[in-house]
């Protein structure tokens, strides 16, 4: 119950940071240079219709008016309208949406899972070669541009090893994607028995995982390693190791369930900087992702996807960040709220 | 007044005396060779950067059809692009340009992150809320998100680049300086030298801000590893510096294209100069966090 009001609260303080995030994107939009007016309209328009384009679409009225108009509009869902595909920006983003969040999960599970047990390891046996191969491993992470690791596995893995499918989209040319249920590819095709389908979207999305969570494996490990470190010099995992419990359990049990926390903190850090990471992952591998979509307009210069695309990002984010402020307070036993 | 003059060193005293008070973090430094590897990285890289043009060997836009897409040769170390041009010298002017946009973009984000956190931290009160606020806004964006709406809205370009990669590091700068100046409030200097009748501004500037740096100087080396990733992302996705000119994400974007079809020097010999500087910059950067803080050092 009391769990239930503290997110309750939580929820009511979002509004005021989702209306700091609309400001921002109304003010990229309509108050700095960039007129969309420009943009729509010859250069050698009348000094008429420009008026005229500006009463139709509202440009007259005074500033705080417009943030009204678009606020509704926000809250109707409407993000504007994408020249480039002659639909609304939302129908584009939600048809996008699934193949952007196939990819950031698939990458998050996998770093997750072997981002933590080497940083345990590492902490474990510290200053030995492990160690030192995960600390190289993930200074390495850091340094390497996102994109570099794309090319760099296309290069090998496709192009001299044959073990992927060229760099262009989620599925293969000849296989028809499966019935869309989730939007998912891997789950639909599942969900249908469609084995082709599901073989071919597997093999397709192979290497933009491993790209994302090559980078997002060294914060993990890195986090984790230093969380272990700091539990480990506590004063009741040195007792739990003079009362002679086993080794395994002391690791495990005492120490990784204490050392735990931060990471799930930082996963959602780590979530919310892997959207950008995912942008240039989408573009290295053609992935028709939200990113991909958003890089595509900005090439056309048309502007409101791109808005569209940060307002959305940036509502995801603050939500994964509310979702993991709340999974650490119902995990955390010491804080009671 | 004149009595707080006679309690200031000179300039050249008080930085000699910081310096001395961090012999023995700068002696675990230098012991430590990731650190100094990290160092001899970043001294090449400027070097090359700096002398670019007496290095390189062609001029960088230099167009020549002729040689288009050749592999690495004794002729052109790094092999030619799709144009002809050499792409040994398009990475060493490259490399000028991305060093002029991460440094002046982490210098304007300190600049401005650094003031503004000491104002919210020495006023207190109203400013403090007012721009605490504004950063929770601004920190709400997935970084390179915000960069990428901004840098659109505003045209793409180097300067654009700059400004925007600096404005989302700003907020990270200032709530390091107003946690710093918020605890600064608290020690004994500052009590004396209100008592001695130091007007704000020389308490602000004179005591607080040197004593200050050590935390803000580490987070600037930090920062210049991301300013470098976010630069050229930025261009990679071709918001950053205009098509002849080289600039390391460009470079690697031009040859995307390319690696399908296995001319893998395109793309691989800017991106390896990248990583090279960025792994100086977190080496350091790494080496002087370990040191400076205290928790982590055994």
């Amino acid at each position: 119950m009391r769990l239930l009001l503290f997110s309750l609260k939580r929820i009511i303080l979002l509004v005021p940071i989702l209306l700091g995030i609309s400001v921002v994107t109304f003010t990229m939009t309509h108050v700095l240079p960039g007129d969309p007016l420009y943009i729509l309209l010859s250069p050698y328009a009348k000094q008429e219709d420009i008026q005229a384009e500006k009463v139709r679409l509202g440009l007259d009225k005074p500033l705080y008016v417009q943030y009204g108009i678009y606020l509704e509009n926000l809250l109707h869902g409407d993000l504007g309208y994408a020249y480039r595909t002659r639909r609304p920006v939302t129908e584009d983003l939600k048809q996008r949406f699934p193949a952007t969040l196939e990819v950031t999960m698939l990458a998050l599970v996998l770093a997750t899972i072997i981002g933590i047990p080497l940083g345990v390891q590492s902490a474990v046996k510290k200053d030995s070669s492990s160690d030192h191969f995960v600390r190289i491993l993930s200074v390495g992470g850091v340094s390497l541009p996102i994109f570099l690791v794309g090319v760099i596995l296309v290069y090998f893995v496709y192009f001299k090893w044959h073990l992927a499918p060229p760099p262009m989209g989620r599925i293969a040319m000849n296989v028809p994607p499966p019935k869309t249920i989730t939007g998912l590819y891997l789950v639909d095709s599942l969900l249908t028995h469609n084995w082709t389908a599901f073989r071919s979207s597997a093999w397709y999305i192979m290497l933009p995982v491993f790209t994302l969570s090559f980078a997002m494996l060294a914060p993990i490990m890195r986090i984790t390693r230093n969380s272990m470190l700091e539990v480990m010099n506590t004063n009741y995992v040195r007792t739990a190791n003079a009362f002679g419990l086993p080794r395994q359990t002391v690791i495990y049990k005492d120490t990784l369930r204490n050392a735990l926390l931060p990471v799930i903190t930082s996963i959602g850090l780590i979530l919310g900087w892997s959207l950008g990471g995912e942008v240039l992952v989408e573009v290295v591998f053609s992935w028709p992702g939200m990113g991909n979509y958003a890089v595509n307009s900005i090439l056309n210069t048309d502007f409101a996807p791109v808005q569209g695309f940060v307002l959305v990002t940036a509502t995801i984010y603050v939500v994964i960040n509310l979702v993991v402020d709340l999974l650490y307070t119902a995990v955390d036993p010491r804080i009671t709220i | 007044m004149a009595q707080i003059k006679t309690l200031q060193p000179s300039l050249f005293h008080s930085i000699k005396t910081a310096f001395k008070r961090y012999d023995f973090e700068f002696y675990l430094l230098r012991r430590n060779p990731l650190t100094m590897i990290g160092l001899v990285i970043i001294v090449i890289v400027i070097l090359l950067g700096v002398f670019a043009p007496t290095i390189a060997p062609y001029n960088p836009l230099d167009v020549a059809p002729a040689v288009r897409l050749q592999g690495p040769s004794t002729q052109h170390w790094m092999g030619t692009d799709d144009y002809g041009r050499d792409i040994l010298s398009r990475v060493l002017y490259a490399t000028r340009v991305d060093l002029s946009i991460a440094f002046s973009a982490v210098t304007l984000a300190a600049v401005i992150g650094v003031t503004l956190g000491a104002a919210a931290g020495f006023m207190r009160g109203g400013t403090d809320e007012v721009t605490m606020r504004l950063l929770d806004i601004v920190q709400a964006f997935p970084a390179f998100i915000l960069a990428m709406g901004l840098a659109v809205v505003l045209g793409s370009g180097q300067s654009t680049i700059v400004y925007v990669v600096a404005f989302i590091m700003i907020p990270v700068f200032a709530r390091l300086t107003r946690s710093e100046i918020l605890s600064a409030r608290e020690r004994g200097y500052t009590e004396v030298a209100r008592c001695m009748g130091a007007t704000n501004q020389e308490i602000v500037f004179k005591q607080m801000l040197p004593n200050c740096m050590t935390p803000i100087l580490v987070q600037y080396g930090l920062s210049m590893s991301y300013a470098f990733l976010d630069a050229a992302a930025l261009s990679f996705i071709g918001l950053g510096v205009h098509p002849p000119q080289a600039e390391w994400g460009s470079m690697v974007n031009q040859g995307v294209g390319f690696i399908a079809s296995g001319q893998w020097w395109m793309s691989f010999f800017p991106g390896l100069i990248m990583a090279i500087t960025i792994l100086g910059f977190n080496l350091i950067a790494d080496g002087f966090r370990d040191v400076f803080d205290p928790k982590l050092r055994n």
